[in-house]
C-alpha cells in the first residue's frame, strides 16, 4: 500500500503533528499483515523536518522494516531529514 | 555621568541579569530612598529599565544594541526582560497551531528571496528551532507561553526567541554534571542527545547546524550567558554579554 503524506499538510515539522499522523496511520491507513509493503510518497510536500519523519517514519520502520520503502524525492527538506534519520539510527 | 554609587547598582545588575529594589538595598546596605533615587536617575538617563508593577518590579541593565537591527532590538529585550511592550502580537505565537501558520507565511514571503531547494530546508530549520521551544517548555515558560517570530525581508534574516528555561536547563536533565550554558550549547549542537529522555529525539539543532554549514548562512543561538556561532563552516561558542534566559536564534540568509 502507499500513503501519500501531502494527505497529513505539506510543512511537517512538529513531533506531535508527526506522531499524530503515524497513529492516525496506523489506525485507518497501514495493513494488519506487517509483511505487506509499505510505500510512502513525499509527493508534494514542501517542508519535512527530521522531528517529524522520526514520529512518523521511525514506528513504520520498526513495524515493517524491510518492507518500508520510502520513495525518491527531489525536496530538498525530505533528503535532508532522512539523511539525518538514517544517521540518527545508525 | 554615572556616580560611584550608580556604578556600583549597574555591575551589580549586571553580575545578576535582573534584579529587585530590596536586592540592592541589601546589597548596599544604603537607605531606600537613596537607592530609589539612583535607580529613579539611572532610568531616567537610559542605564537602566525597570519592568512590572509594584511589587514585582525587576531593574535591567540597557543592552549594548550597537549594530542590531530595530527587530534584533526588540527581540532581545523581550528576550532579556519578557516585558509585553516588546512581543508584539503580530510576532508572538502562543500556540504551537499559530507557530505552524506562520511557518507557512514565511514559505511565501521567503519564496522571491531564495531559491526553493534552500526555502524549504530554511523552513525546516526554523520548525525545528521553534517546535524545540515548545517541546521543552511546555507548562513551564517562566512568564509569557510561546515563541516570538519574525523574517526581515531586508535584513534577509529571521528571528526566534522563547521565555523558556534555556537550554543548560535541559540538558542537564539527562546530564547532570553538564557545568555551563557554553557545555550546554555544545552539546546541543553537535550529540544526538534529548532532553525529554527516554524519548528518542534530539536531532534538531545537529539539523540545523548541518544547514546553515551546507548552505553558507550565519546563525547565533543565544541561550544564558553563551552563543553559538555558526558562519559557513565555521562553529564557536563564545561567551555572550548578552545573558538570555530562555534562548534567542538570529539566521541570516
Amino acid at each position: 500500500m502507499r500513503i501519500e503524506l501531502k494527505k497529513f499538510g505539506t510543512v511537517l515539522t512538529s513531533r506531535p503533528a508527526g506522531k499524530e499522523a503515524y497513529l492516525s496511520a496506523r489506525a485507518y491507513l497501514l495493513p494488519k499483515d506487517k509483511n505487506e509493503p509499505v510505500e510512502i510518497d513525499f509527493s508534494g510536500v514542501q517542508v519535512l523536518s527530521p522531528s517529524w519523519a522520526d514520529e512518523f517514519i521511525t514506528p513504520i520502520k520498526n513495524e515493517f522494516g524491510k518492507n518500508l520503502i520510502l520513495l525518491p524525492s527531489d525536496n530538498s527538506s525530505v533528503k535532508a531529514s532522512l539523511e539525518m534519520l538514517e544517521e540518527q539510527h545508525k | 555621568m554615572a556616580t560611584p554609587r550608580q556604578q556600583q547598582i549597574i555591575a551589580f545588575i549586571k553580575q545578576k541579569n535582573q534584579t529587585s529594589a530590596k536586592e540592592i538595598i541589601g546589597f548596599l546596605g544604603i537607605t531606600e530612598p537613596a537607592v530609589f533615587r539612583h535607580l529613579k536617575i539611572l532610568v531616567k538617563n537610559g542605564e537602566l529599565f525597570k519592568v512590572g508593577t509594584t511589587p514585582k518590579v525587576k531593574y535591567f541593565c540597557k543592552l549594548n544594541m550597537e549594530g542590531k537591527t530595530k527587530l534584533e532590538q526588540q527581540f532581545f529585550s523581550w528576550a532579556q526582560t519578557g516585558d509585553q511592550k516588546f512581543s508584539s502580537g503580530d510576532y508572538l505565537c502562543s500556540t504551537r497551531d499559530v507557530f505552524q501558520a506562520r511557518q507557512e507565511k514565511l514559505l511565501v514571503t521567503l519564496k522571491p528571496l531564495v531559491s526553493e531547494n534552500l526555502l524549504y530546508l530554511l523552513v525546516g530549520a526554523v520548525g525545528e528551532i521553534g517546535n524545540n521551544s515548545f517541546d521543552h517548555n511546555l507548562g513551564n515558560w517562566r512568564d509569557t507561553a510561546g515563541v516570538l517570530f519574525a523574517s526581515d525581508t531586508n535584513a534577509r534574516e529571521i528571528i526566534l526567541s522563547d521565555r523558556g528555561q534555556g537550554v543548560l536547563s535541559t540538558i542537564r536533565r539527562v546530564r547532570p554534571n553538564t557545568k555551563d550554558n557554553a557545555e550546554a550549547l555544545h552539546t546541543a549542537f553537535t550529540e544526538i542527545i534529548s532532553g525529554r529522555a527516554p524519548e528518542q529525539r534530539g536531532n534538531g539543532l545537529k539539523y540545523t547546524k548541518k544547514i546553515v554549514e551546507d548552505n553558507n548562512l550565519y546563525l547565533e543561538f543565544y541561550s544564558g550567558d553563551a552563543v553559538v556561532k555558526i558562519s559557513g563552516q565555521s562553529f564557536t561558542i563564545e561567551k555572550s554579554e548578552i545573558n538570555i534566559p530562555g534562548t534567542l536564534v538570529i539566521i541570516k540568509f
